[in-house]
């Protein structure tokens, strides 16, 4: 099961990211986990929202440069240790990482860690098959 | 053939007799009615009785833009007001504009010039023309319009600007061929793709008439690539009578100048000697038949060439090449001479970069800043640092292979650099004098 990531390109000028929030709050999208890469002369926001297809659309409106990405949401108990179990088993079948950033949905004690994977369909076959809950769009919003 | 392009191929000698014959009344009209030339040739000591063959315009005076700026806005018209008819202003950038007051049959001149164009690119009365240059000041689109309607065509002047509007127009009334600058075009076939329209299949477009700022070959390809029109290049300027002083036709990699009205010459821009066809230099015109504000001699800043060959349209007009730098635009950065046009060019080298670009220079006390913003285009973009920053380097490898400098290049979102719609301004200059 993967889940739609929203990035947006930043350029390096002040007000970037202000203007992606404000876009997207004045059409009630709401965010729910962020994170912001950086190179000297730009950036990237990669967003997980509850209705990807409506935020890509709207910033795409915008002028945004918007590229939608499958990534995987691995679900773990909020607990030390909860990241640690999941990053050995990755590390152990071979699904190597690009990019990772984590939240945590306090109301279920649950942690949830993002991975961009080299190769989505093979790391997800992996957890699948040992028994971790990933979560889409829709299990994020319930 | 329509009549229009009759002289289009006057026999040589035919010709020549008739450039001589004009200037022979032009210099002592320009001798008589306007004071800076006639006090330039006194200094010269050249007397409009001098001019006894052709080449003996080599001995009379330049004129350049800052002459028309210091004589603003009537020192260089020849004829009494009465005789006016029109004015035009150039687009300039800095401080005063130019002013060129014209008669009616001046202007007549130059319609006859962006007329003859037109039907050597094969418009036709059956053509409906899309004028997309500003109205105005401006001489792009009354100068087009003029033209289209000499020819019979119909005309559709929507003018620059509210380009979704201009789309949905030019499906609605079947407009076949456009006027506009190469970059407004650029700029409309990007909001038609987004408006999910496609010029070949929703379009009855088949011509593109575009002039008023330099542009490169690879442009050219790349408008007849996403548009499939064929792009023909019109060159002319306000100062000699606006679009319509030469353009291309079918065969030849240039443009065929009207030489029976606007008399060319290249010289060496630091020796200011008259150069022989074929070599490059500083384009020179002298007009041979405007009678508001005649021009002797007027240095364009456009470098180009006369080219020797005949071209194959039977056309006997002198071929010029293609104007892809004016020597006002050329850029000297870390002592390295940059044309933007080079700049354009390495650009169009990386596919995931749109040809708009943006030169910042700035200037600490003992270096020049070279900053160039390019934009990706939106299938290019990742989520991926490592895979934008490939796009960065590629553009600075280009660049670094051609110019030779290494620019600090950023990327910026598609449609964020500002378009033109009139003549696009690529290089912003805050460099200390």
């Amino acid at each position: 099961m993967s889940l739609n990531q929203v990035s947006i390109f930043l350029e390096n000028r002040a007000g970037q990211l202000a203007r992606v929030c404000k876009t997207l709050a004045a059409q009630n999208v709401s965010l729910i986990a962020l994170s912001l890469a950086e190179s000297q002369e730009f950036g990237i926001v990669r967003l997980i929202v509850d209705d990807s297809a409506k935020a890509a659309q709207i910033l795409k409106a915008e002028n945004f440069l918007v590229a939608s990405t499958a990534v995987t949401a691995v679900a773990v108990p909020d607990r030390p240790g909860g990241m640690s179990e999941v990053a050995a088993f990755l590390s152990e079948r071979g699904c190597d990482i690009e990019y990772s950033y984590a939240f945590a949905i306090k109301q279920q004690a649950k942690a949830v860690l993002v991975f961009r994977f080299k190769d989505e369909a093979k790391a997800s076959a992996a957890l699948a098959e040992a028994g971790y809950e990933t979560l889409d769009e829709a299990a994020l919003k319930a | 053939m329509h009549p229009v392009s009759k002289p289009d191929y006057m026999p040589i000698p035919e010709l020549r007799a008739m450039q001589l014959a004009k200037l022979q009344k032009l210099i002592p009209y320009e001798y008589e009615h306007v004071a800076l030339f006639r006090k330039r040739c006194d200094e010269k000591g050249v007397k409009p009785r001098d001019l006894v063959t052709l080449a003996d315009l080599g001995k009379f005076p330049f004129m350049k833009k800052t002459d028309l700026r210091d004589e603003y806005p009537y020192g260089l018209t020849a004829a009494p007001m009465r005789e006016i008819n029109r004015f035009h202003c150039s687009s300039g950038t800095t401080g005063k504009p130019i002013c060129i007051p014209q008669t009616k049959n001046d202007v007549k001149i130059w319609t006859e010039g962006v007329a003859r164009c037109m039907a050597m690119y094969g418009i036709t009365e059956d053509d409906v023309v899309q004028v997309s240059y500003g109205y105005g000041l401006f001489t792009g689109g009354l100068g087009a319009h003029y033209g289209a309607e000499e020819l019979g065509c119909a005309v559709l002047p929507t003018g620059a600007g509210n380009t979704e509007k201009q789309i949905m127009l030019m499906q609605d009334l079947g407009v076949t061929a456009i006027c506009c600058t190469p970059s407004y075009f650029l700029h409309l076939a990007t909001v038609a793709e987004k408006m999910g329209i496609d010029f070949r299949r929703d379009t009855k477009l088949k011509h593109g008439v575009f002039g008023a700022e330099p542009w490169t070959d690879e442009i050219r390809t790349k408008i007849e690539q996403i548009s499939g029109i064929t792009a023909h290049d019109i060159y002319g300027l306000t100062e000699i009578a606006g679009p319509g002083v030469a353009g291309n036709c079918e065969f030849c990699h240039g443009l065929h100048v009207w030489e029976d009205h606007f008399y060319p010459e290249i010289i060496d821009p630091d020796t200011l000697e008259v150069l022989p066809d074929g070599e490059e230099g500083e384009l020179v015109f002298t007009t041979l038949d405007r009678v508001g504000t005649p021009m002797v001699r007027y240095r364009t800043r456009d470098l180009s060439r006369l080219q020797v060959e005949q071209c194959k349209c039977g056309r006997t007009m002198r071929v010029m090449d293609r104007v892809h730098a004016r020597s006002d635009d050329m850029l000297i950065i870390h002592g390295v001479n940059v044309f933007p046009s080079q700049i354009e060019a390495c650009l169009m080298k990386v596919p995931e970069i749109a040809p708009h670009y943006m030169i910042e220079l700035s200037s600490t006390d003992t270096m020049d800043l070279f900053e160039l913003k390019v934009e990706v285009v939106a299938e290019a973009f990742s989520d991926k640092i490592a895979e934008m920053e490939t796009i960065r380097k590629r553009v600075a490898a280009s660049i670094k292979e051609i110019v030779g400098l290494s620019p600090k290049i950023y990327l910026v979102a598609p449609g964020t650099l500002p378009r033109s719609q009139g003549k696009i301004k690529r290089v912003i200059d805050n460099r200390k004098k």
